[in-house]
């Protein structure tokens, strides 16, 4: 066989689907210009800059100036994105994290803010939301109102409902707290951990890990005051979550994502530089890299021998990832192009986009962009 | 080889076309370059315009050899889609500025390729340990594939980038040493030497 046709015929991985992400860009970056007959003034805004720039950085083309590169900026984002957030594509009820405060988004797209709070989780059942505010911890109902309070002795973060819905741990200053359910005071875990909120592990008997003052990974199981494991070394992480069944935790830290066995047993690392990491109910991970040069990706990895899949790729970085509670649904912020992304992961693959979600998320003079944060529960009230 | 020049009428008004004309079995695949030459001025024309119908024809005329001449050089699937995604946006950057006259074609493929270098030699230098634990197998053993494929894909992998690039260019692309050299803005006896080694190397591997 001649050379032409072995390069012809050489097997190009993903090479489909890399054309599909590819053409649906293009093609919006293109709509989003402007005919060449009506051309508008180019703005550049400072996300589209900085990105340019990134750009800029990284591929000079031959004989291009780098001055065209900075003049003509496309802004990230998905061109056909619905001003307006009209509903979600899946049953359930998403805690949004805005600077003005949680928000809760009903799948048909209407929106209550709780209030001026710092931080919010749902409860198992998605009845109640803890949420902080200063040296307060409170639980709420969905509608705001206040179900009871307890004042706290340092700022209170990390607030984590417990799965059988009777405790709630959470960090006041360095230390890592309890308290019942019903309010009823609770008490001290640890008086120093890092600053990364704990996670339960779903199941019975209830065990909670958290990250010690050295960046150690540590599962107790509070009732008994016993330490179930301790990570060997010190993988310091910024974020920890544990899959729907309890049989694995995740630890991700700036520059590497780690994936345990209930038991403690490391099952594998990742280098990556992360700034985000969803489980799916069906333990599917969902993760957002930074690909450096001002670009991102979002992954999803099945099981340890599969292949990861890319299924989003753009400029900027993604900066909050959350399941639909059926997993059929990945929702994805974007910061830069003030986007969220909802993409469907089954069967045949949609992406719907949701433009300007800062400013539908904004209350009074507080704006600034809107995480996501949790999407529970199809049923609640 | 005999230039002939043609005057084709268009919206701009009379353009002067030259081509070389070949005799014998060459004529119709000059003919049908000119057909295509003249049929992506129409849709680069459109394209300008606003038309997305167009972008997306010029897009798909393009991407699949694109995409593999990217991959061939880079044998990495997520840049090589980052390569010439960010070669289409480019493209949109001058849409503007193009000349119509010129194909699209080189000029897309100097891009790919030049940043494809770029990109492997860079990623030589950076020796990423632990990248590939996420990123796709470089060479998958892809059920479709034929032995030979997947062994020129490995011999490929064992040159330096720079000469995966000129064969490429060469053996995918089509393009001539002086159309080589002038894409990657090299001297003519650059390109024929890289070429030469190249392809001596890939026999080696290859037998």
């Amino acid at each position: 066989m001649k050379l032409e046709e072995q390069l012809r015929d050489a097997p190009v991985p993903d090479e489909a689907a890399a054309m599909e992400r590819a053409r649906r860009v293009v093609l919006a970056a293109h709509a989003r210009r402007a005919p060449r007959r009506q051309r508008p003034a180019v703005r550049v805004g400072l996300a589209g800059a900085a990105a340019a720039a990134a750009l800029a950085l990284a591929f000079t083309p031959p004989g291009a100036a780098v001055a065209e590169w900075v003049g003509d900026v496309m802004r990230p984002g998905a061109d056909d994105a619905q001003p307006v957030l009209d509903g979600l594509p899946a049953p359930g009820r998403l805690l949004v994290d805005a600077p003005s405060g949680p928000w809760i988004v009903q799948s048909d797209g209407s929106k209550r803010r709780l209030g001026a709070y710092d931080a919010a989780g749902w409860s198992p059942q998605g009845l109640f939301v803890a949420a902080a505010r200063g040296r307060e911890l409170l639980a709420l109902e969905p509608d705001g109102d206040v179900r009871w309070s307890l004042a706290a002795d340092r700022r209170v973060t990390g607030v984590r409902w417990a799965p059988n819905g009777l405790r709630i741990a959470y960090l006041a200053g360095p230390a890592l707290r309890l308290v019942d359910g019903d309010g009823a005071p609770g008490k001290l875990l640890a008086a120093r951990v890092s600053a990364v909120a704990p996670a339960w592990r779903p199941g019975s008997p209830q065990e909670l890990a958290y990250a010690d003052a050295a960046g150690r990974i540590r599962v107790i199981e509070p009732e008994a005051a016993g330490l179930r494991w301790r990570s060997r070394d010190r993988p310091a992480p910024v974020e920890l979550s544990w899959s729907d069944d309890g049989d694995r935790l995740l630890a991700r830290s700036p520059r590497e994502v780690r994936e345990y066995r209930a038991d403690g047993r490391l099952l594998r690392r990742l280098p990556l530089r992360t700034s985000a990491a969803a489980w799916a109910p069906d333990g599917r991970i969902a993760l957002a890299r930074s690909l450096g040069r001002g670009r991102s990706e979002v992954l999803v990895l099945a099981g340890r021998g599969d292949k990861p899949r890319r299924v989003f790729a753009g400029a900027g970085r993604f900066s909050s990832l959350a399941w639909s509670p059926d997993g059929t649904w990945l929702g994805i912020a974007w910061r830069e192009a003030d986007q969220w992304l909802f993409i469907r992961t089954a069967e045949t693959e949609r992406i719907e986009a949701i433009g300007e979600v800062s400013r539908q998320f904004a209350s009074g003079e507080t704006g600034g962009f809107p995480e996501l944060a949790e999407w529970c529960c199809a049923r609640g009230p | 080889m005999k230039a002939v020049a043609f005057e084709a009428e268009s919206p701009e008004g009379t353009v002067a076309l030259s081509v070389d004309a070949f005799a014998g079995a060459e004529a119709g695949r000059a003919g049908r370059l000119v057909t295509r030459a003249r049929s992506e001025r129409a849709l680069l024309r459109a394209a300008q315009r606003g038309s997305s119908e167009a972008m997306e024809s010029l897009f798909r005329r393009h991407w699949p050899a694109a995409h593999r001449a990217a991959y061939l050089v880079v044998h990495d699937p997520a840049a090589a889609e980052d390569i010439v995604q960010e070669a289409f946006l480019s493209a949109l950057r001058s849409l503007d500025r193009f000349d119509r006259r010129r194909p699209f074609g080189p000029w897309l493929h100097r891009i790919v390729v030049n940043r494809s270098i770029d990109w492997a030699r860079a990623r030589a230098l950076r020796r990423e340990v632990g990248v590939d634990a996420v990123a796709e197998p470089a060479a998958p053993a892809d059920a479709g594939a034929g032995p030979l494929s997947a062994n020129v894909l490995a011999a490929l992998r064992g040159l330096p980038a720079d000469h995966r690039a000129v064969v490429v260019l060469r053996h995918l692309l089509e393009y001539t040493p002086g159309e080589i050299a002038d894409l990657l803005d090299l001297p003519r006896g650059t390109v024929n030497s890289r070429l030469r080694r190249a392809l001596d190397a890939l026999g080696e591997k290859l037998s």
